[in-house]
C-alpha cells in the first residue's frame, strides 16, 4: 500500500518532540526505578517465592472449586445455568453451545427476557465485535468463558481460537425507541479450528467463518462462489517464469506427485507451497482449456479447503489451502503474493505488448 | 533474566517505554507505568524468544499494561461517581502537552492522533510516532503485515481529516 499521498502527514508525525526527559523523567528517577527492578528480579529468584507461588496458585485452585461447588447452579441434566452474570458464563457441552442458545433466545425478545437468559450482558458497545456493527443499533455481547478464564485482552479472535471463551453472543437490538426488542444475533464460537459464527436474523440463519483480520468465509453451500476466485488473464507466461517468481517471493515451492488432480484428462503439476498446494495443469489444446472453469471448482473445492485459481493462455494454475487459526495469516499473505504476482505479470505483459 | 539483562534493557528502553507509553496512555502520570512494564518483562521472561527483538517486546507488554491502566482509570472515575462524596482531585498535574512540549501546531496534530479510533491510533503511535518497522509493527499488533499496511494507509487519511476538522473548528 503506497502512502505517497501522506508522506509529508508521516513526516509531521515523526518530527513530533520528544518528551522533556531532564524535567520529567531524569537520570535519578529512572535510577529509582531500576534499583526496584533489581530488588524485583532478586525476590523473584528465592526458593520461597517459587514455593509460595505454588502455594498460591493451589489455593486459588481449591477456592474456584469451592466456589462452583457453593454458587454455580447446576440443573438437572447436568448443564450449568445460563442466567449468570459477569465473565463466568459457562455451558458444560461447549459442542452445542450455538444450537442451545438459539433454542433459548427468539428475534423479538425483550431485554427483560434476555436478561432472564443471560443476565447482565458483560459489553454494551460494539467495540468487542470483530466485524463492524451499525452505530445506529445498541449491541449487548455475553463472553462464554471456559472456567477460570476471563476476557481481559479484548481480543476476541485469541480468546476464542485459544479456548479461554467457549463462545461470544452478541444481541443487536431494533432502534424502535419505545420498545426494544431483538432485531438479531451473531454467536461467535470455534468450529474445526476456525471461527464460526451464525448469524441469526428475521431472514432466517446465515453460517459464515471470521479470519484475524476479520473477513469472512463463506461456508453456506449455495454461496460457493466465495469459495474460489477464478480469474483469465490473457499474458504468455511459461510455467519455469511463474515458479521464479514464486522463489523471488520467498514462497517456497518444493514439486510432489502424491494424488495429483487431473482435469479433461491433463495431470497437474503439484507442489508444496507455505501452508497449501499449488498445482498446474498445462493444456496443449487452448480451446480445451478455455471450458474448464467448473471442472477446476469442482476438482479443488471441498468442504474445509478453498482455492484461488487462475487461466493463462494454456495453464491452469491453482492455490488450494485449507485455513485454520494458525495457518490463517500466512495463508492471507500467500493470497497476497499470489495477487500481487499475477498484478507484476499483467504489468509486465502490458509493458512489452502494448497492443496486445 | 540475568541482572545484567535488566541493567542494559532498562537503560536501553527505557526512554522508548516512556514516549510510548505517554502518547498511548494520554496522560503525563506513566513512571509507575514504566516499572511495571519491566516489572511484568521480568516475571514473562521465560515467554521471551531470544531471535526476536526486546524493544518489539518491551512495546507490547507497554501497550498491554496501558490498556490495563486505561481501564483502572475508567473503573475508578465510575466509582468516584457513583460515590459523589469520596470525588478526588485528578492526581496528574503534568499534561502530556506540557512533557511533549507541544507548540500549537503539533498540539492540533498530537490531539487529532488521540481522537482516532483505537486500531488507527495504535498502528500511527507505532508505525508514525515511534517509528516502527512493519514487522515490528504486526508482531506488537498481533497482526499481519498486510493489515498493517492497510490500516496504517486509512489511519493517515482518517488522520488528515481529523486535522482539517481540528483547523475548521478554530
Amino acid at each position: 500500500m503506497k502512502n505517497d499521498q501522506y508522506n509529508e502527514l508521516i513526516e509531521k508525525i515523526r518530527s513530533l518532540p520528544k518528551p522533556d526527559y531532564e524535567r520529567h523523567f531524569n537520570k535519578e528517577r529512572q535510577d529509582q526505578i531500576h534499583q526496584h527492578l533489581l530488588h524485583v528480579t532478586k525476590k523473584n529468584k528465592t526458593p520461597t517465592n517459587w514455593f509460595r507461588r505454588v502455594a498460591i496458585g493451589f489455593g486459588s485452585l481449591a477456592a474456584v472449586l469451592l466456589f462452583l461447588i457453593m454458587i454455580i447452579p447446576v440443573d438437572q441434566n447436568g448443564t450449568l445455568d445460563l442466567g449468570q452474570t459477569g465473565s463466568n458464563r459457562q455451558f458444560n457441552d461447549t459442542k452445542d453451545i450455538a444450537t442451545r442458545i438459539q433454542h433459548e433466545l427468539e428475534i423479538e425478545a425483550t431485554k427483560g427476557q434476555v436478561r432472564e437468559l443471560f443476565g447482565k450482558p458483560d459489553a454494551i458497545t460494539p467495540e468487542n465485535s470483530i466485524e463492524d456493527v451499525s452505530h445506529n443499533s445498541e449491541v449487548w455481547n455475553y463472553h462464554f468463558m471456559r472456567t477460570g478464564n476471563s476476557f481481559n485482552d479484548g481480543n476476541l479472535y485469541q480468546a476464542l481460537i485459544t479456548g479461554e471463551m467457549n463462545a461470544q453472543l452478541q444481541v443487536t437490538w431494533s432502534s424502535n425507541l419505545f420498545k426494544k426488542k431483538v432485531s438479531s444475533y451473531s454467536i461467535y464460537y470455534v468450529k474445526d479450528e476456525q471461527i464460526l459464527v451464525d448469524h441469526v436474523s428475521m431472514d432466517g440463519i446465515n453460517h459464515y467463518y471470521i479470519t484475524p483480520d476479520g473477513s469472512r468465509l463463506s461456508v453456506d453451500e449455495n454461496d460457493q462462489q466465495d469459495e474460489i476466485t477464478y480469474r483469465k488473464i490473457n499474458i504468455p507466461v511459461s510455467l519455469d517464469q511463474m515458479i521464479q517468481l514464486f522463489r523471488d517471493k520467498n514462497l517456497t515451492i518444493d514439486p510432489t506427485e502424491e494424488d495429483l488432480p487431473s482435469i479433461h484428462g491433463v495431470e497437474a503439476n503439484g507442489y508444496h507451497l507455505k501452508e497449501g498446494m499449488l498445482y498446474v495443469h498445462q493444456y496443449t489444446d487452448d480451446q480445451l482449456v478455455s471450458t474448464v472453469e467448473s471442472e477446476v471448482k469442482d476438482t479443488y473445492v471441498s468442504s474445509n479447503s478453498l482455492a484461488q485459481a487462475y487461466q493463462f493462455n494454456n495453464m491452469i494454475l491453482v492455490y488450494k489451502y485449507t485455513p485454520t487459526y494458525s495457518n490463517i495469516e500466512t495463508v492471507q499473505d500467500i493470497r497476497w503474493k499470489l495477487n500481487s504476482i499475477i498484478d507484476a505479470l499483467i504489468v509486465a505483459s502490458d509493458v512489452n505488448n502494448p497492443h496486445q | 533474566m540475568t541482572t545484567h539483562d535488566i541493567t542494559d534493557w532498562f537503560y536501553q528502553y527505557n526512554k522508548d517505554i516512556y514516549h510510548f507509553l505517554i502518547y498511548y496512555t494520554a496522560s503525563g502520570d506513566v513512571e509507575d507505568l514504566v516499572q511495571e512494564v519491566f516489572i511484568r518483562a521480568i516475571t514473562a521472561m521465560d515467554t521471551f524468544k531470544e531471535d526476536s527483538s526486546p524493544k518489539t517486546w518491551l512495546i507490547s507488554i507497554a501497550r498491554h499494561v496501558a490498556i490495563d491502566a486505561n481501564r483502572k482509570k475508567k473503573r475508578t472515575r465510575l466509582k468516584e461517581m457513583l460515590t459523589i462524596d469520596n470525588v478526588s482531585e485528578p492526581k496528574d498535574d503534568t499534561t502530556p502537552e506540557q512533557i511533549l512540549q507541544l507548540n500549537e501546531k503539533h498540539k492540533r496534530l498530537y490531539q487529532a492522533i488521540q481522537s482516532l479510533k483505537k486500531n488507527y491510533r495504535d498502528v500511527i503511535i507505532l508505525r508514525g510516532v515511534k517509528e516502527l518497522t512493519v514487522t515490528e509493527t504486526a508482531t506488537v499488533l498481533n497482526w499481519n503485515e498486510n493489515k498493517v499496511r492497510v490500516t496504517f494507509h486509512r489511519a493517515l487519511h482518517a488522520l488528515q481529516k481529523e486535522k482539517e476538522r481540528f483547523l475548521d473548528e478554530e
